[in-house]
């Protein structure tokens, strides 16, 4: 069965241009997201390390008036962007840090983009999980309906092959094409993933994110057997595969979206804002906080005025302001993003009726270009953001204004303050975000097992 | 011109005799009507974002007012980064106005990815405000995904749904004989025509094929 199969397979002119164009499509469309990839890092580099130079070179003013100044995060691409971009054009590239202000990520790479990139871009990960697919169906869908139809599926049943047999002896024949199809490509895109800052982080994503794609090919291409072992003509069984790309890929992460929206809607940017600016300018905690830290200093100094302590009250009144604040940016910005991720959650939770989303998460996990990776850099970038406000609070607190004259800062403090340097997660710190999809992927490949073996089963002669 | 309407009607009616087609019709209104009300909710919502920032213009317009009025009456202590008797901390940070871009009445064919580019810009005195400014907060998937709206359905949905509606007829047809039978008797759906009309077959089908999505 085997060798019949990977013969006509070798004989089949159309399946030759077709995979030959596939393939040149995702080593084309591979080397324009790789060279995107490398200009985002490396102007990604560039400008961190400016914005590194202009913090330096700001000149002599007050801490507090350094920390208004700000310097800006720049977000990195994801380990594996090339492969798969995933959400990455839609999320902001930069965070100004500034005092007071946790900031919005701002200015996405897709506002540059044509109105036509709202279809979908084109990437090695879409290539594979949405198109091959397609050409699985339209190669694997006829494949026993069409030995019905001309006959062909009798003579072999009579000749004792079972059907079990049968269908098991096409799969296998069909995996190893897909495996020579993909295998070639993905070690492309391996040996690219060695020259990564964490190569061993690389090499384990690429290997997951393979061993992925093999599982959701695997269940497309059993489930186009299936089909066609169930169906009465080869017309019909490429009728309800093209069916259920068309809503399992197209249609189904469109509604998916929205039921996720709906199930955990989150704010939009007005409200936000209204919500945290409320909590902001709302300072009667605040005040009596300052209040009663006054009256604790002047109580642990002996002393009648404020003027008169040993630290600057202006550092100590904006150390405090930052602290409340903190607590005001974590519940608003935390409660924003804790939306999406669960929006997230509910959209791969639809991998279950359609595998494309599944594969499409788990893809954009392991590339690094998810709203999980994104929120990281997030929370890194607001960490930092809340070192230079500590360190130059502590800076002005340390040295109270002589005769109300303030102190004035250099060089040498804003040279304390180490650069912005992000380091994405390891995905073993991650992985748990994607189990969901992982074991959708996984219940889809033993699902299509059970269906074709019983498929085999009542393909018979009679 | 006879046999291209024969043609034309033996294939729309036989497209229309089959399951198939009205499953694919089916499918075709459901992701219609759900495309045109989810075009229609996108554009209530801009227009809903939008009414809701003019309200918040407005309210903060008069507490600022009300405000300035009683610290002009009775005195009291304000920082001068938030007092509102100052045109420049008014104009900068007290009330910040909006410029708005209203949906266009076409909106609800083709939402598109309206949540990208923003629809509101703040004006204000204050460069941080309008540098920082984001516009709308939409969910990134939903931005990577893209809409279910009109303008989907008729680029990628509508002429995919047409090949899966017609690639296989004429193939089909010559690997049952039906092709040769059709070619060299014409549908004889009034049973006068008989001449053979291999070109007015194949210009007849499209339209034929065209006609019954169309319907």
């Amino acid at each position: 069965m085997l060798h019949k199969e990977m013969l006509e397979a070798a004989r089949d002119g159309r399946l030759r241009v077709l995979v030959a164009l596939l393939v040149l499509l995702v080593l084309g469309v591979g080397a324009s997201t790789l060279q995107q990839a490398r200009s985002h890092a490396e102007a990604q580099a560039a400008a961190q390390y400016h914005e590194q130079d202009r913090w330096l070179a700001q000149g002599e003013k007050t801490p507090h008036a350094a920390a208004h100044y700000g310097v800006y995060a720049f977000r990195p691409p994801g380990p594996l962007a090339y492969f798969d971009p995933g959400l990455d054009p839609y999320l902001g590239v930069t965070v100004w840090m500034e005092a007071h202000w946790q900031n919005e990520p701002q200015f996405p790479s897709a506002r540059d983009s044509a109105s036509f990139s709202r279809f979908g871009q084109l990437t090695p990960a879409t290539v594979l999980g949405l198109l091959l697919p397609l050409l699985i169906f339209v190669f694997a869908g006829p494949a026993i309906s069409g030995e019905r139809e001309r006959g062909t599926l009798r003579q072999l049943l009579a000749q004792g092959v079972s059907g079990r047999q049968l269908l098991w002896g096409k799969a296998t024949a069909s995996t190893l094409l897909v495996l020579v199809l993909v295998v070639p490509l993905l070690g492309v895109f391996a040996l690219l993933s060695l020259r990564a800052e964490n190569a061993a982080d690389a090499l384990l994503r690429f290997g997951l994110m393979f061993l992925m794609l093999l599982l959701f090919l695997g269940s497309m291409l059993l489930l186009a057997l299936t089909v066609s072992a169930w169906a009465a003509s080869s017309r019909n069984a490429l009728g309800v595969l093209l069916g259920f790309w068309l809503l399992g890929a197209l249609v189904a992460p469109r509604l998916a979206v929205e039921w996720a929206e709906a199930v955990a809607p989150t704010p939009d940017g007005p409200t936000f804002r209204q919500a945290l600016n409320r909590d902001l300018d709302d300072r009667t905690a605040l005040d009596a906080e300052i209040a009663r830290t006054e009256a604790a200093l002047l109580a642990e100094y002996g002393l009648d005025r404020l003027e008169d302590l040993p630290v600057s009250i202006n550092g100590i009144r904006l150390r405090l302001a930052d602290e409340a604040g903190y607590a005001i940016f974590d519940h608003h910005f935390g409660g924003l993003f804790d939306g999406y991720l669960a929006q997230e959650r509910h959209f791969q939770r639809v991998g279950w009726l359609a595998p494309y989303i599944a594969w499409s998460a788990v893809s954009a996990g392991l590339a690094g270009t998810d709203l999980q990776h994104f929120r990281h850099f997030i929370d890194s970038a607001e960490a930092h953001r809340r070192m230079i406000q500590d360190m130059m609070s502590e800076d002005m607190i340390r040295n109270p204004e002589v005769d109300g004259a303030p102190y004035i800062a250099d060089a040498a403090l804003w040279a304390q303050v180490p650069e912005f340097e992000y380091r994405p997660p390891d995905f073993s710190e991650v992985w748990t975000f994607y189990r969901g999809s992982l074991f959708a992927l996984l219940g889809w490949a033993l699902a299509m097992l059970v269906a074709l073996d019983v498929a085999g089963r009542r393909l018979r002669l009679h | 011109m006879n046999r291209h309407l024969t043609t034309l009607r033996h294939d729309g009616l036989s497209l229309l005799r089959e399951r198939g087609t009205w499953l694919l019709f089916l499918v075709l209104l459901i992701a219609t009507l759900l495309a045109i009300s989810g075009g229609q909710r996108e554009k209530e919502r801009i227009q809903a974002l939008q009414a809701q920032l003019v309200q918040q213009t407005e309210a903060a317009r008069e507490a600022v007012r009300a405000q300035a009025v009683r610290l002009s009456r009775d005195g009291g202590a304000i920082s001068q980064f938030r007092d509102p008797r100052i045109a420049d901390v008014v104009g900068r940070r007290l009330v910040v106005e909006n410029a708005l871009l209203p949906p266009t009445p076409l909106t609800p064919l083709s939402a598109g990815q309206t949540g990208l580019l923003p629809a509101q810009q703040p004006v204000s005195l204050e460069p941080r405000e309008v540098l920082l400014s984001e516009g709308e907060l939409t969910p990134p998937r939903r931005l990577a995904t893209g809409r279910l709206d009109a303008s989907f359905l008729v680029i990628f949905l509508a002429p995919l749904l047409l090949i899966a509606l017609g690639h296989g007829i004429p193939s089909w047809e010559r690997q049952h004989g039906l092709l040769r039978r059709l070619v060299i008797h014409p549908p004889p759906l009034r049973r006068r025509d008989t001449r053979p009309h291999r070109l007015r077959l194949r210009v007849g089908r499209a339209p034929g094929h065209g006609g019954a999505l169309g319907v």
